[in-house]
């Protein structure tokens, strides 16, 4: 039974919502500096001013327009969490396929791995790597990628093995079939979906993560995301001033919007992936 | 129905036990080694990651005595035995800017976190419970549609800025509820200090309610689907029995297993959650004593913190996991 | 029946001479004064910094901490509110001629909280104490000795003329009782035992980052204090401190309120009390790596920071440039030939070009053979202004062909960096080649402090964190502190501030104005001490 457990009508309208929602999202994050009114680090009016015809959200702190910055904080936490989840769902799914594959000792190394990461609470560990490692986006995206490939590596593992003792796939062998061309003809195909699937529910994780690192300092303040101007909103008085309905609900909606938009996508991706394999993917 | 003997329960139940209980000690034993090693690999100086940046303005002597006994000059081996033999005592370390031991900072504030943690899984377990065995009995497409896009909204939103939103209005605006701490500065005693307790933990608690009724809510809402059209369910409809019979003394129970199981499972999430939502509300749980100790370079407390948490995580877990075959009236058939 | 009213006037009598044998009750106004202010029975001051136990081994921060520390403990003498000494527990003080010995002597019945006189004993058991568990505020390395020939005399004997003595010791150094501390082998380590000492207030409670408790001194030598408690929470966030006085769950913070709050707090009941403040951020510069060898390149990065922009935009005003003869332009003795910054892209352009930098590859960042100019700009996190204005010098450095990378660290580790690459003293060697750096309003109190900043020696020079090297400078900063004639010894600050001004090893950025909010109604008698904060124990003590 699928996540949800809801019809096959409220999966697909949810999900073309999210995808719709999404390819907004991707546009500007890809488009946004020409849609955007100012420049995201330009200095375009005086600080704290309230929004206006010029500026609609206002402007910041140091004066840069703040509907510009959401815009151009598209293209970092995007950035940022598909990246992350791309790296954590490749590695999560090469240990997958390795461990299911070739089982035994490895198997058994790579699954207390997993089971290891899946129990850590995350945040913790977010911090533990985060402290030792320097700022910056890179580290930034390593740390969340560190945390988050478990889940796919368990999900991709017990696929595998599954699939070992499929009929056709036992045939291949009888027939001689050898690791890579299994691989390639067999486990890819029916991987692939699953990883798919996996990696729109780790972007939402990802994505809602590097905003926290941001809000609670461990992130790069200098990196225009939205979590970081929630903490320079939080910093600079926002709340006593009245300006955090410009200036912190708008880049928490954002945030929100996407994430949601991601997992509704997963919504109808999980069905799909349910129903091609014709049993639940989940251990 | 023939029912399982109650030998046989039994034995189940130590086998369990004795399959779980090895591996969940395993990772326990993964987490205190990473805890051991991750000083030894990261870059930096030796004497700041094993003892704090603080340890660096000690005087020479005592610096050289206490990598002494952390045992720096000895082999790695040596070294691994006499920290897990600490661990084993209770021993996580000494911190050099609070120069209070590990332990006991960590005691301190593991209370409340665990208080904050509890009751937000309490109520959102209660509330996300009821809220889907509602929207199951009363199923229409439209609602279903509506339920599931506002309950996934809501676990999309960042805690802290749900946090920071509740913060503004209840306690600057509204003014009715705190707007930092665990407890006010001013002693009280005995049911005035439960009541101030209490006070400061409804926002925080609120927030974590907030972002994580929806997980519950979804998954209650699956469960009882799923239940609702088990055979047992049908025939019960069958006798003729109430929809809210059925609901409570059938289908609830049935699927009451993946429900706590779930809970239970989602204590780590929870807990990662509390460690940022504490920081909004000034809250003197382990997680901003994570922070100040991320902030501070003082990786002693940072680490020993972690260490604590995943001990409580890891054991609420295992329970959720022993747990599984009593709760599911099918698995004792 | 009679038995009854004999009872009743027994009780009376019992009663009345109850009444007659109460001591003090509470609105009695202090001995000597007038008029009557109305006593304040609680105050809530919240703190922003994690204070530790106010012992002056374990205090932690300039302001609020040694401003709290002082509440428990007294110094010699006291500074006004215009940063002018004035005798405290000392009646008088006065130097011999040569410079040499100081004569101090004491009021008569001061006490410390437990009851146990104070005498000269203490002051001479304070200057020995420190002397062997020495703290960088207090350097006490010319006093020779202390004598005390009766109890309310101490002299202090100098191996040199010391100009600085009446501020640092006289008006700084705590004095302790030798009859608690003579026993006490570390003092790093009194983390939990409460101070004694001689103040208006007795530290009464103390939970590490949670609360600290004062309660009045009623028998203090100055009079009693007109709060009669003063709790002081802590409030981890500076947000939270603020929105917690505007909501009332606090009556003052410690931390000072950025800019864009002020008109907030100066409605409803709140007001606030400020003025220029010392604390300063400094551009810091490794003197020791290259290109920040060269005064030039230092001084083409002074004249491409545009210090006027940023007071401006990130402090919307409320501020004061730096000077590039790094003392602040309000004190006494700063060269007014070297107070102004001057904000000069094309003379930093022809500067780098002189040393031989060009942009060859058009990438808007110079180079010479295959070294880039490109850095990390260190900054502590926590403070939002000073990361604007870390960007905003980023900015404006690059248009002349210096590329800064903003690096946010938090406060520990950026501090920890910002050393040069050799140890000074007890302090280990740092890590940075530029970097932003923050200074409490003591330095720029005394000016024997440019002696720490710049000093060469790295047992005068505690707190040369540029690894500044220039014997001329070093010789002026040892006969200015011995220089007793207040006008021979601004001249020589004077020259002082020119080579620095020259040589640049530090650049004073900008002065954020100090702007304290506080509830009228709980205590409105806050004065602002120079370029410090308003928490002074003289606020806090009825006016004679």
């Amino acid at each position: 039974m699928s996540k949800a457990g809801s019809g096959r009508r409220t999966n697909r309208t949810l999900a073309i919502v999210g995808a719709v929602m999404l390819t907004l999202f991707g546009l500007l994050a890809v488009f946004g500096s020409a849609i955007a009114p100012y420049d995201a680090g330009e200095r375009a009016g005086r600080p704290f001013l309230e929004p206006s015809r010029d500026h609609l959200l206002g402007t910041d702190d140091v004066g840069h327009d703040i509907l510009s910055e959401l815009i151009g904080g598209a293209r970092v936490s995007l950035l940022i969490g598909v990246t992350a989840a791309a790296i954590s769902v490749v590695v999560g799914g090469l240990v997958g396929v390795s461990s299911g594959y070739r089982r035994g000792a490895v198997d058994a190394v790579l699954m207390r791995a997993v089971d290891f990461a899946l129990v850590v609470p995350t945040i913790p560990l977010l911090i533990v790597v985060a402290t030792y490692l320097e700022r910056g986006m890179r580290s930034q995206i390593l740390v969340v990628a560190v945390v988050l490939w478990a889940q796919p590596a368990r999900i991709v593992r017990s696929q595998v093995l599954s699939l070992r003792e499929r009929t056709h796939v036992l045939a291949a062998r009888t027939y001689g079939a050898r690791g890579p061309y299994l691989v390639r003809r067999h486990v890819v195909p029916a991987v692939t979906p699953l990883l798919i699937a996996e990696f729109v529910r780790v972007v939402s994780i990802a994505i809602l993560f590097e905003v926290a690192l941001s809000f609670i300092g461990l992130g790069d303040p200098v990196r225009r995301s939205w979590g970081s101007m929630i903490q320079f909103a939080t910093d600079r008085g926002a709340f006593l001033t009245g300006a955090w309905k410009w200036w912190i609900l708008p880049p928490g909606l954002c945030i929100a919007v996407v994430v949601c938009s991601f997992a509704f996508v997963g919504l109808g991706l999980e069905e799909r992936v349910d129903r091609r394999l014709g049993r639940s993917a989940t251990t | 129905m023939a029912d399982v003997p109650a030998g046989r329960r039994r034995h189940r139940v130590l086998r369990r036990l004795a399959v779980r209980v090895p591996q969940y000690v395993l990772i326990v034993l993964v987490a205190a080694s990473a805890n051991f090693a991750l000083p030894r690999l990261m870059p930096g100086e030796p004497v700041e990651l094993l003892l704090g940046e603080m340890a660096n303005r000690l005087p020479a002597e005592t610096v050289a005595q206490e990598l002494a006994d952390v045992g720096l000059d000895q082999p790695l081996l040596v070294q691994y035995g006499r920290y897990m033999a600490g661990l084993a005592r209770g021993d996580l370390g000494y911190s050099f800017r609070h120069r209070r031991p590990v332990s006991t900072l960590v005691a301190e504030r593991l209370p409340w976190t665990i208080l904050l943690v509890g009751t937000a899984l309490l109520i959102s377990t209660i509330l996300g419970v009821a809220l889907a065995a509602f929207a199951v009995w009363r199923r229409g497409r439209r609602r279903d549609t509506a339920s599931i896009a506002l309950f996934t909204f809501l676990e999309s939103t960042p805690p802290f800025w749900i946090g920071l939103l509740l913060l503004i209005w209840f306690a600057a605006n509204l003014k009715v509820l705190p707007l930092y701490g665990t407890v006010s500065v001013d002693a009280t005693t005995g049911l005035a200090r439960v009541g101030d307790i209490l006070l400061h933990l409804v926002l925080p608690a609120a927030t974590l309610v907030l972002t994580s009724v929806g997980a519950v809510f979804l998954l209650a809402r699956a469960s009882l689907l799923g239940v609702v059209r088990e055979d047992y369910v049908l025939v019960a409809r069958a006798k003729g029995l109430r929809e809210r019979s059925v609901a409570f003394r059938h289908a609830l129970p049935a699927a009451s297993l993946p429900i706590a199981t779930s809970v239970l499972l989602r204590v780590g999430a929870l807990a990662g959650g509390a460690v940022i939502v504490e920081r909004v509300f000034s809250y003197r749980g382990i997680g901003t004593l994570m922070l100040e100790a991320s902030f501070g370079r003082d990786f002693p407390l940072l680490q020993g913190g972690v260490f604590v948490l995943t001990l409580v995580v890891v054991g609420v877990n295992l329970v959720g996991d022993l747990l599984y075959p009593r709760l599911d009236p099918r698995v004792r058939r | 029946m009679r038995r009854k009213l004999i009872a009743l006037f027994m009780g009376l009598g019992l009663v009345a001479a109850a009444c007659a044998s109460d001591d003090k009750p509470i609105e009695q106004p202090a001995p000597g004064v007038t008029t009557t202010i109305p006593q304040v029975a609680t105050l809530r001051f919240a703190n922003t910094t994690g204070e530790k136990n106010i012992t002056p081994w374990t205090q932690g921060s300039g302001y609020p901490g040694y401003y709290m520390m002082t509440l428990v403990y007294d110094t010699l003498a006291w500074l006004d509110p215009d940063g002018k000494p004035q005798p405290w527990l000392a009646r008088e003080y006065s130097a011999d001629p040569a410079g040499l010995r100081w004569t101090v002597r004491l009021h008569e019945g001061v006490a410390f909280h437990d009851g146990r006189p104070l005498t000269s004993a203490d002051v001479k058991f304070t200057v020995e104490y420190l002397q062997k568990n020495a703290r960088p505020r207090w350097v006490l390395t010319n006093v020779d000795r202390v004598e005390t020939p009766d109890p309310l005399t101490a002299i202090f004997v100098l191996k040199q003329p010391q100009a600085s003595f009446v501020l640092n010791p006289l008006a700084d150094l705590p004095i302790i009782p030798q009859h608690v501390w003579s026993s006490i082998e570390r003092p790093l380590e009194q983390t939990t035992q409460l101070p004694i000492g001689s103040g208006p207030y007795r530290l009464v409670e103390y939970a590490e980052n949670q609360v600290h408790r004062f309660q009045a001194n009623e028998s203090y030598i100055k009079g009693r204090p007109i709060v009669n408690e003063i709790v002081m929470p802590y409030i981890a966030t500076t947000q939270a401190a603020f929105t917690a006085v505007q909501s009332g769950q606090a009556d003052a913070v410690s931390a000072s309120l950025t800019p864009e709050l002020k008109p907030q707090f100066n409605q409803g009941g709140l007001k606030t009390a400020g003025g220029a403040g010392y604390r300063g951020w400094y551009l810091y510069m490794n003197t020791g790596r290259p290109p920040f060898d060269k005064p030039e390149f230092r001084q083409a990065m002074a004249a491409a920071t545009n210090s006027a922009d940023i007071v401006a935009t990130a402090l919307l005003g409320a501020g004061a440039t730096g000077s590039p003869g790094f003392v602040h332009r309000a004190a006494p003795w700063s060269n007014p030939a070297t107070r102004d910054s001057r904000f000069d892209l094309n003379r930093a352009r022809s500067l780098l070009d002189g040393l031989g930098y060009r942009d060859t590859n058009n990438d808007g960042v110079r180079e010479m053979d295959s070294n880039r100019l490109e850095f990390d700009l260190l900054v502590r996190n926590n403070d939002a202004v000073a990361v604007r204005a870390a960007e905003l010098i980023s900015q404006s450095v690059g248009q002349a062909g210096v590329k800064l990378n903003v690096t946010a660290l938090d406060q520990t580790t950026a501090g920890a960096r910002t050393w040069p690459d050799y140890a000074i003293g007890a302090t280990p060697r740092g890590d940075y080649t530029i970097a932003m750096f923050s200074w409490a309003a003591a330095v720029q109190q005394d000016p024997d402090f440019l002696r720490s900043m710049f000093h060469s020696s790295t047992t005068l020079g505690t707190l040369n964190r540029a690894g500044y090297k220039n014997t001329q400078y070093d010789e002026l900063s040892d006969q200015q502190s011995k220089a007793v004639d207040e006008a021979s010894r601004n001249r020589i600050l004077a020259q002082m501030q020119e080579i620095l001004a020259r040589d640049m090893p530090a650049y004073p950025v900008f002065y954020p104005e100090d702007i304290f909010p506080y509830r009228v109604s709980a205590f409105d008698r806050w004065v602002y001490y120079q370029g410090v904060g308003i928490l002074n124990k003289a606020t806090l003590l009825a006016p004679r």
